[in-house]
């Protein structure tokens, strides 16, 4: 199957409407808007990829969520803002809200062995888009702890000098 | 700028910042970066979802505390950004009391996507997650139109301060009890579809990214208020929907 059948592609356009419009009901200004929903379509896009290559549905909700928060840090940092600003639409579309329906509707109906594995994957996918989200901002921590510009300021806050003139 | 006035703006826009939905650790950053500014370094901030207590030490020895309480949170993401921007503002060029006043008010008055604009954008959520999560046109009309209506009712539950736990049970509910309807005239072969693309549309996103965030920055009391915020929201969106469910298994 190609990368750009409609298998894909489909998914990934509902996706980047439905998260535009839930920016709208965050009111999420105009400017911010476009860069959110490419952050959408990207990690539905990473997601699928993802799943066809053969990782199960909570590996690839981890590479999505990882992917999304490095898309919106990098994009915080260059249109300081906060990164929730792209991340909370990426992060929207991989929730487990189709599995915690069947979930609840297999527990009304009785059938408490599928409620408590659908549930359990629900609950997975979940703490797998923490870890993604986890990874990443450990890695940006590592590379603010090296980044030049802050060395300096330390430096210079040490030699007694205002650290307002660096800024 | 004296401590007093110092400490007004401080909690204007601490408080904002907290309601729109900025992460805990964002507004203790900011807040006490505008202390430095003033030249009030040893600002002692402290902060909650619920509740922000800042003090500062005056210039003669007196220390000067400042308390608020937040009693609701409302995702507003754009006034955020414009916050974030006016503490940067501030942090740049140290303005005067008065000027920053009329700088929150006008961040106050920042426009908002119209009410017909929000409903659309239910709407249109609606229908795009049916679609994502394998309904087809059918379904997503429905949603769509559910979706649109949950929005009205979420707002006159918001107006009548019914908390998030009996607004997501009430939206579930209706939800439900629409999408079943519909596939009960025959509009749509089932309800599932539907339902899970009106449920995507309730889902407390803005909660949860923060809870994430707020563990990963250490503050533990606000991760484990949003957690707990969190998932009464979602048992409360599968207990409304559940109910209705139920119902419907047991009247077949």
């Amino acid at each position: 199957m190609s990368v750009f059948s409609s298998d894909v592609i489909l998914p990934c356009l509902c996706c980047t409407v439905a998260c535009a419009a839930c920016g709208i009901q965050f009111n999420i200004r105009p400017k911010h808007l476009a860069a959110a929903s490419v952050g959408a379509f990207m990690s539905q896009f990473i997601f699928v990829i993802a799943g066809m290559t053969g990782s199960g549905e909570i590996k690839s909700s981890l590479i999505a969520a990882a992917a999304a928060e490095l898309y919106s840090v990098m994009l915080a940092r260059r249109m300081k803002t906060p990164a929730n600003m792209f991340l909370i639409t990426s992060i929207i579309p991989l929730v487990p809200g189709g599995k915690l329906y069947y979930a609840m509707s297999a527990l009304v109906t009785n059938d408490i062995d599928t409620a408590a594995k659908l549930g359990l994957d629900a609950f997975e996918t979940a703490i797998a888009i923490a870890v993604g989200i986890f990874i990443i901002t450990l890695l940006q921590r590592v590379i603010d702890s090296i980044d030049i510009k802050k060395r300096t300021a330390v430096f210079f806050e040490k030699k007694g000098r205002s650290i307002k003139n660096i800024k | 700028m004296n401590e007093w006035e110092l400490l007004d703006i401080l909690i204007r826009i601490g408080r904002a910042m907290t309601v729109y939905g900025a992460e805990t650790y964002r507004v203790e950053d900011s807040l006490k970066r505008i202390c430095a500014a003033y030249g009030h370094t040893e600002a002692e901030i402290f902060a909650v979802p619920s509740y922000i207590e800042m003090t500062v030490i005056c210039k003669d020895g007196t220390p000067v505390t400042r308390s608020c309480r937040i009693k609701y949170s409302e995702a507003n993401l754009g006034r955020l950004d414009r916050y974030n921007s006016l503490s940067r503002y501030i942090c740049r060029t140290m303005p005067s009391y008065e000027k920053v006043i009329s700088k929150i008010e006008l961040t106050e008055k920042s426009p908002e996507y119209p009410r017909f604009m929000m409903c659309f954008g239910s709407f249109a959520a609606g229908a795009a997650f049916s679609l994502l999560f394998g309904g087809n046109w059918k379904d997503a009309a429905a949603a769509a139109m559910i979706s649109g209506l949950i929005y009205l009712i979420g707002e006159y539950l918001d107006k009548i301060d019914s908390g998030t736990f009996m607004r997501s049970i009430c939206c579930s509910a209706v939800l439900t009890m629409l999408a079943v309807f519909s596939s009960r005239i025959g509009f749509t072969a089932g309800f599932d579809k539907v339902i899970i693309g009106g449920i995507m549309v309730l889902v407390p996103g803005v909660t949860m990214t923060n809870c994430m965030r707020d563990f990963l920055a250490g503050d533990y009391i606000s991760g484990m208020y949003r957690l707990a915020e969190a998932l009464l929201d979602a048992a409360g969106i599968a207990v409304g929907s559940g109910i209705v469910v139920a119902a419907v298994v047991t009247m077949k």
